[in-house]
Formats: C-alpha cells, sequence, structure tokens
C-alpha cells in the first residue's frame, strides 16, 4: 500500500517512461481511493497540455 | 528573394527581441548571458535570412535559431561550469508531505483545476503562468524546460547535465510539484476570473 507521496512520484514518472505492471497496479490502487492524488493527476495531465500551448505559443502566431 | 527583415516592422522585431529575452532569461537565468544569446541569435538570423522560406512562421524561424543557441550554450556551460554551481540543491519536495507521506494540506492540497482550456484565452492566466515558471529553482526549471520546450529526450538532458536517471525524474517530479502548487494558489484557488 503506497502512500501519497510515493503515488504522486509516481504520476511524475509515468511521463518520463511507462511504469512497471506492479506500479501501475499500486498507484490504481491508491488513486481509487484518494480525491487528492486524483486531483494531482488530473492537474498534471492538464499541465503537460499546458506546457505545450505555452511552447506553441511562444513560436507561433 | 524572401528576406524576412524587409517585411517587418521595427517595433515588430523589438516585440519578437523581448519575447526572446524572457525566454533566454526563463532558461539561463543570467540577464547578460540571456542578452548575449539572443544578440547571437538574431545576428545569425541576418546572416541566414536566405534560408528563411517563408514557409514557416518569422518568429517560429527565429525562435529555431534562440533554441539552438541555448542549446550550444547550455552544453558549453555545463561542461565549463563547477557542477556544484549548476546543482545547488534546491529546497526540497517534502515540505509538500508530512512525515507520514501524506499532503500536507497547508502547503498545497491538491484540487481539480476547473475549466482550464477556458482559461488559456485570457492574457492574465499566461503571465501568472510565468511567473510560475520564473519561480522554479534554477535546476528544476533548466531540465523541465529542456524536456517540454526543447522537446529533448531523457537521455540527452541527462548527459548534458550529468545526471542519472533517477535524478532527472526527482527534479521533473519537483518542478511538476512546485508548478501546480503554484498555479493552484495563484490562478485556480477558488477565485473567479472573468
Amino acid at each position: 500500500m503506497i502512500n501519497c507521496q510515493k503515488a504522486s512520484r509516481l504520476i511524475s514518472a509515468s511521463y518520463e517512461q511507462p511504469l512497471s505492471l506492479l506500479q501501475r497496479a499500486q498507484l490504481s490502487f491508491h488513486l481509487a481511493i484518494c480525491k487528492r492524488c486524483r486531483s494531482f493527476a488530473n492537474n498534471s495531465d492538464q499541465l503537460e497540455q499546458l506546457m505545450q500551448q505555452f511552447t506553441q505559443q511562444r513560436e507561433g502566431e | 528573394m524572401n528576406n524576412p527583415f524587409q517585411s517587418i516592422s521595427s517595433q515588430q522585431l523589438q516585440e519578437i527581441r523581448q519575447q526572446m529575452l524572457k525566454f533566454a532569461m526563463l532558461q539561463l537565468r543570467n540577464a547578460d548571458l540571456a542578452e548575449d544569446v539572443v544578440q547571437e541569435a538574431l545576428t545569425k538570423a541576418y546572416q541566414h535570412a536566405e534560408s528563411f522560406k517563408g514557409a514557416s512562421a518569422f518568429k517560429t524561424w527565429f525562435f529555431a535559431i534562440l533554441k539552438n543557441q541555448i542549446i550550444d550554450l547550455l552544453k558549453y556551460h555545463n561542461r565549463t561550469k563547477n557542477l556544484s554551481e549548476l546543482c545547488d540543491e534546491e529546497e526540497d519536495a517534502n515540505a509538500f508531505f508530512d512525515e507520514t507521506g501524506h499532503w500536507n494540506n497547508q502547503n498545497f492540497e491538491p484540487q481539480e483545476w476547473q475549466g482550464v482550456q477556458s482559461q488559456t484565452y485570457k492574457k492574465a492566466f499566461w503571465l501568472v503562468f510565468e511567473a510560475c515558471l520564473d519561480h522554479l529553482p534554477a535546476q528544476q526549471a533548466r531540465v523541465f524546460m529542456m524536456r517540454s520546450y526543447f522537446e529533448m529526450n531523457a537521455e540527452e538532458i541527462c548527459a548534458e547535465c550529468d545526471l542519472s536517471t533517477s535524478n532527472l525524474h526527482v527534479l521533473l517530479y519537483r518542478a511538476r510539484l512546485q508548478l501546480q502548487a503554484c498555479l493552484s494558489k495563484n490562478w485556480f484557488a477558488g477565485e473567479q476570473h472573468d
């Protein structure tokens, strides 16, 4: 059973490389019971998108 | 021939230069270096004006040159600069968690951002976004921008910054935490921005 700190680390790591089967299981179990970490995960996705938009804004127009 | 410098006004050029400066500052955290690298990029752009095909937007072309200049500079910097100077250890991410590894509510309690896409039309939102990037500790900002902006892969970043993969992951993790906390606090925290 992993805690929020570990869960948030896994969420971040998942953007860098695929998680192992065990890590995925640990994470999804934690997310099922933890609203804050679900929020952190969703916001992290949003942040990735925002970063892309930020880049495009800088370069394009 | 299609010389881009004839097709834009000096005011436009000035604006682009300001944007380039801001961007270089974000990467380099040093006003003199930023000034130099932008100057070099502009010089390069002048010299290679004939390579501008007009297919890409002028600004895109400019930024492509600037990006390469900064990457070169970072490589040079990382080779010559004392590593401890570069990798000054930053405040740890532990402030976000209590001793049992739960979110430390006093500092940051993740709450789902609402209506993110509609915020992106607002100029003020991007000012806050940029301010949050600015406030990242230098090393975090550097690797985060290398990855997100320069689209360098992990091996390249590790090689350039002399980091192990796990060090890199820790830095990116901290950058994500900091950015999310900063945006939550300064933009999404319950306020309505109309």
